[in-house]
């Protein structure tokens, strides 16, 4: 009884930053009518990513960050490949840099994150140029970089509030 | 030691050291190549396309009914401040309607009875199907949205997409429950107009922001600002005379501003352009033949 009720609780866990990753994107594309900010929604997975490799890595597998930006690619009609890209390699970064943030303050972590955000966006604005076949304008992904970057710490918090609710 | 977790401690993170680097490498080519894949256009990345967006549709229509209420309170509570004003505009604009449906229906009926003179056939749009917006998709990369209708309602790759006011975009993908359309401000919408006032015909390009930029006019074409662009037919996809834009700028390039409202799209109908003549039947039918998914 008790291994079993021990097996949910670790099929949870495990299906937790998935489900929640999905949940929040699909959120996120929903159509809130805020004028053209509606095209500039923040790259909710690569908040979720980040935060959740630096404050929970135990529960975040390549594996699952990979199939999420799999799926985002598919669910917005990227370029294939892109954001499972750019979070695969977020992920592994951030895996090696774990003492960097231990303990520090959440300012840092989130002047951290501003430097992931605009390298992620160089690469989300040239394999998008390379899927229309010609340069186009950085500034659209530099002001979704932005929202993204003045959202972190909102979403960052709902993030944290969702997963110890999920894993309590 | 200390650990570099710093809620888990006791965890360890998973997959370590040569394995984990030999994993992502092989993810990172896993993901150029479905990127390669992509670019060469393969079917199975259209049709995986097609099925996840179906899938999300069938969430996304759910969870966009709540927001849909909310916004709808919200725009009643503007409405309901704004109603003394806007009683009175309404007041004086229907007067002024009521001479312009005297004038529209004498040239209605003369219209009517010089096409029967020289048997003239004309092309109609017929209503494919009415259909929601369910989630805007796209982004910096592109404009598009999915609406909550597909196959089963009839619709299909190629369809022009309306609202209201005017042209909104064409359908790319169409999956079973719901499709993909591309909005006229993407940067791959190429939309041929004529200039309402002149006989003069363009291509309306799309530049994934708020504004369209009108090119290769033909030869003595002068746009003015205020200038209203139609469709003009041409290309198969949109049908004649529907509202697209209107002129903004004209130097040093001529710029143009959707008519349709692309930042708040709700309730969008798609379109077939249905040949002359042969679809005069359908095409007199009641629009709101259109099935409602």
């Amino acid at each position: 009884m008790t291994s079993r009720s021990e097996a949910l609780d670790q099929a949870v866990e495990a299906a937790t930053p998935a489900a929640l990753g999905l949940a929040l994107l699909l959120a996120s594309a929903l159509p809130i009518h805020v004028g053209q900010f509606e095209f500039f929604t923040p790259k909710v997975l690569l908040v979720l990513v980040y935060y959740w490799t630096i404050h929970f890595p135990e529960r975040l597998s390549l594996g699952t960050v990979f199939l999420l930006g799999l799926f985002e690619d598919l669910l917005l009609g990227a370029p294939l490949g892109m954001n499972a890209l750019v979070l695969s390699l977020v992920y592994f970064l951030l895996m090696g840099q774990l003492n960097v943030f231990f303990g520090r303050p959440f300012v840092l972590t989130w002047a951290g994150f501003i430097p992931v955000v605009f390298s992620a966006a160089v690469i989300f604005w040239l394999m998008s140029s390379m899927d229309h076949g010609a340069f186009l304008s950085p500034i659209q992904f530099l002001l979704q970089a932005v929202v993204t970057i003045v959202l972190y710490p909102l979403l960052g918090w709902v993030l944290g509030r969702l997963f110890r609710s999920a894993v309590r | 030691m200390k650990r570099p977790i710093a809620t888990s401690a006791a965890s360890k993170p998973r997959g370590r050291g040569v394995g984990r680097r030999w994993l992502v490498f092989s993810l990172s080519l896993l993901a150029v190549a479905l990127f390669i894949a992509s670019q060469l256009n393969f079917p199975l990345v259209k049709r995986l396309r097609v099925t996840i967006a179906d899938g999300a549709g069938v969430v996304l229509e759910v969870l966009s009914r709540p927001v849909d209420g909310i916004q709808d309170l919200y725009g009643s509570v503007e409405r309901l401040t704004e109603m003394a004003d806007e009683n009175e505009a309404l007041r004086t604009e229907n007067e002024r309607l009521k001479q312009w449906q005297q004038a529209a229906m004498r040239l209605e009926e003369e219209n009517r009875r010089l096409a029967e003179l020289v048997n003239l056939q004309t092309s109609r749009p017929k209503p494919v199907a009415t259909a929601r917006v369910i989630a805007v998709t796209g982004g910096p990369f592109a404009r598009t949205v999915l609406i909550n209708a597909g196959s089963r309602a009839g619709v299909r790759r190629d369809l022009a997409v309306v609202d209201r006011e005017g042209v909104v975009g064409r359908v790319i993908e169409a999956g079973f429950l719901s499709s993909r359309v591309l909005l006229i401000s993407d940067i791959n919408s190429r939309i041929p107009v004529r200039i309402a006032e002149q006989d003069a015909n363009g291509i309306l390009v799309g530049d994934n922001a708020d504004e369209l930029r009108l090119e290769f006019l033909s030869r003595g074409a002068e746009p003015q600002a205020g200038d209203l662009l139609l469709t003009s037919g041409h290309g198969g996809i949109f049908p004649p005379d529907i509202p697209v834009a209107v002129v903004t700028e004209v130097a040093p390039s001529a710029i143009a501003e959707p008519v349709a409202g692309l930042d708040a799209l709700s309730l969008l109908q798609v379109i077939e352009f249905a040949a002359a003549g042969a679809s005069a039947e359908t095409a007199d039918a009641d629009p709101s033949a259109g099935s409602s998914p």
